[in-house]
């Protein structure tokens, strides 16, 4: 099969860098939005300007973000469509109305968004009215989320079987199972509240770092008290992920049992140089809850308009620990003890931090501005590496999907042709399934040099790692290799 | 460079600044009442300074003097536009946003 070659980085890495690259912009949206609408409604309730100069200066940032993350994500449409045109004809067969909508939304966003800016200093005789704009862009962006997650979830957790019935008795392109798959519930949930968290952080980091650049006590006033609201709305978003994160690891465990295995033992491509990157990831955020718990403590006590009741806060952070002790149970208790040591590490380093600036949190809000960048790079990379392997450009879905009825490649006829359906045409023998199912990671050398006979743990293992086999194949194929067959 | 330059000096970058802040406040300190119709609106808006108050933080960023002031004025002040041009959005996007939600609820029943 002929494919488009992307120079250099390759398909699969010219995809996860536009998408990366798109997730960090992009998630900064939601999180801006709905940081904007609580400074915005605490400056007007306080009659503070620092709040309300706050939210004004990042509306500004985020209008420039959003344009950003806009034209990266038709690039992103556009790379997809050249590079995996059988994954991205797919999801338009199942979900074209959703796009459609999704789109309208994009529209309704961004004419908002600059309305809202805009109109900011026009309109403070309407003051109520300018911040209802503002409130009115988080719901939005939660639609968008909404619909967007139908198609994320979906290709995590398809729902095998579901959602073929649902496409084939339905109207084309409106999937009403394959949206409203296994994860979709929590992957929104996760996703929303992160960004609050990540939007919000973002903030303190900005304010972090103008603190450092500037000398003028009145600014540094003002971008003290404005990283503390922004680290205080982040916290009290970040409080609620241990929860989400439990369930969400239960519905891959049961609807994703090969991303779950990926993830929880360090396989795949979850793995990349040497490293397990969700590892990485888990680090960074309990660093993250102990630089948080330490700066709660220290400034909770300050009369502030913006606090978050301790009690909350001890609960929660409880959830962490159980989380961190569930996952050590499930997995391994290395991961346990890691991650109480980096929280530790994290709560000591900020009082450092705290104390060395003389009280101010300038280090702690740059510090932890960045490592909410990194923690959602590293999640949308462990996500998306999870999954089962791309073999030869065709994703997966040949689980939801009998061959012959899926289209091949672009934009064919739902139905196939005769000579489409042939393409697709499974090989039949023992020999040519292992030729054409194990050559596209490996040579057919490695198979006869393997010194041992456990084949059955071996085609299993195979499976992980993104070797798509029906039962039947693999009877075949394990038969195949058991009894030392020539290949 | 004497003092008489230096100040010279001072006194035009704080000049350039403000004019070409975009975080400037047109409206702070406007007293004069708020005359019909959107043309004077809109002048009034591009001829207002920012006020005096910046004055008191040479060198500094020009939004630094608006920290203090919570600049709320009458509602009449408002330039009519905007807040029609405002109304009329916030409507198509309710409106918008209730036909998207209606497709959602109806898309969660039927396939």
């Amino acid at each position: 099969m002929n494919h488009i070659e992307f120079p250099i980085l390759g398909a699969k890495w010219a995809i996860g860098s536009i998408a990366l690259f798109h997730t960090a912009v992009a998630s900064l949206a939601i999180g801006f939005a709905f940081f904007v609408a609580v400074a915005e409604i605490m400056g007007y309730v306080h009659k503070n300007r620092q709040y309300d100069l706050l939210a004004k200066r990042v509306q500004l940032i985020h209008v420039c973000i959003y344009n950003i993350g806009t034209i990266n994500a038709i690039g992103l449409v556009f790379a997809l469509s050249g590079l995996f045109p059988q994954f991205w004809s797919q999801i338009f067969v199942q979900f074209y109305w959703p796009l459609i909508v999704e789109e309208f939304l994009f529209f309704l966003l961004a004419t908002t968004l600059t309305f809202h800016y805009f109109f900011w200093d026009r309109l403070w005789g309407h003051k109520k009215l300018h911040i209802f704009m503002g409130v009115l862009l988080t719901p939005m962006f939660f639609l968008q989320f909404y619909i967007i997650n139908g198609l994320g979830g979906f290709m995590l957790t398809q729902g095998v079987g579901e959602a073929e019935l649902s496409l084939r008795t339905g109207i084309l392109g409106w999937d009403r199972l394959g949206f409203y798959n296994p994860s979709f519930l929590m992957l929104t949930l996760h996703r929303t509240l992160a960004n609050f968290a990540y939007g919000s952080f973002g903030v303190a980091g900005i304010c972090g770092a103008m603190l450092y650049l500037t000398n003028r006590p009145k600014v540094k006033a003002f971008y003290e008290e404005g990283g503390r609201l922004a680290f205080y709305v982040a916290f009290a978003a970040f409080l609620s992920l241990p929860i989400i994160g439990y369930f969400y690891a239960h519905v891959l465990r049961t609807q994703a049992n090969e991303a779950f295995v990926n993830l929880m033992w360090g396989r795949g491509d979850v793995v990349a140089g040497g490293v397990d990157w969700w590892w990485v990831k888990h680090i960074l955020v309990a660093s993250m809850l102990g630089m948080c718990l330490t700066y709660f403590m220290r400034t909770s006590d300050d009369k502030r308009p913006f606090n978050i009741p301790n009690i909350m806060v001890i609960s929660v952070a409880g959830f962490y620990i159980m989380f961190y002790l569930a996952m050590g149970m499930i997995m391994t208790w290395a991961f346990f003890w890691w991650m109480l040591a980096f929280g530790i590490g994290g709560a000591c380093l900020s009082g450092h931090l705290l104390s060395y600036h003389q009280g101010s949190g300038r280090g702690v809000y740059l510090l932890i501005g960045i490592l909410s960048f990194a923690t959602v790079l590293l999640g949308g990379y462990a996500r998306e590496s999870a999954r089962p392997r791309f073999v030869d450009r065709i994703s997966h879905y040949d689980q939801v999907f009998v061959p012959e009825d899926r289209q091949p490649y672009l934009m064919l006829p739902l139905k196939p042709t005769t000579e489409a359906a042939t393409v697709m045409k499974e090989p039949v023998g023992a020999g040519e399934l292992i030729r054409k199912k194990c050559t596209g990671c490996h040579t057919l050398d490695r198979i006869k040099n393997y010194p041992r006979t456990n084949w059955d743990t071996v085609v299993r293992q195979m499976e992980v790692y993104g070797a798509r086999l029906s039962d039947k194949e693999r009877e075949l194929v394990t038969a195949h290799l058991k009894e030392g067959k020539p290949l | 460079m004497s003092d008489e330059a230096e100040n010279r000096r001072q006194e035009t970058a704080e000049q350039e600044s403000h004019e070409d802040s975009p975080d400037k406040s047109p409206h702070e300190g406007a007293t004069e009442p708020q005359t019909e119709g959107n043309s004077d609106a809109d002048s009034k808006e591009q001829s207002t300074s920012p006020g005096a108050a910046t004055k008191e933080v040479p060198g500094g960023p020009a939004w630094e003097a608006e920290i203090d002031v919570y600049p709320l004025r009458e509602a009449t002040e408002d330039a009519k536009w905007a807040v029609r041009t405002v109304w009329i959005w916030i409507g198509f996007a309710l409106v918008a946003m209730g036909f998207i939600l209606v497709l959602l609820i109806l898309g969660a029943m039927h396939d």
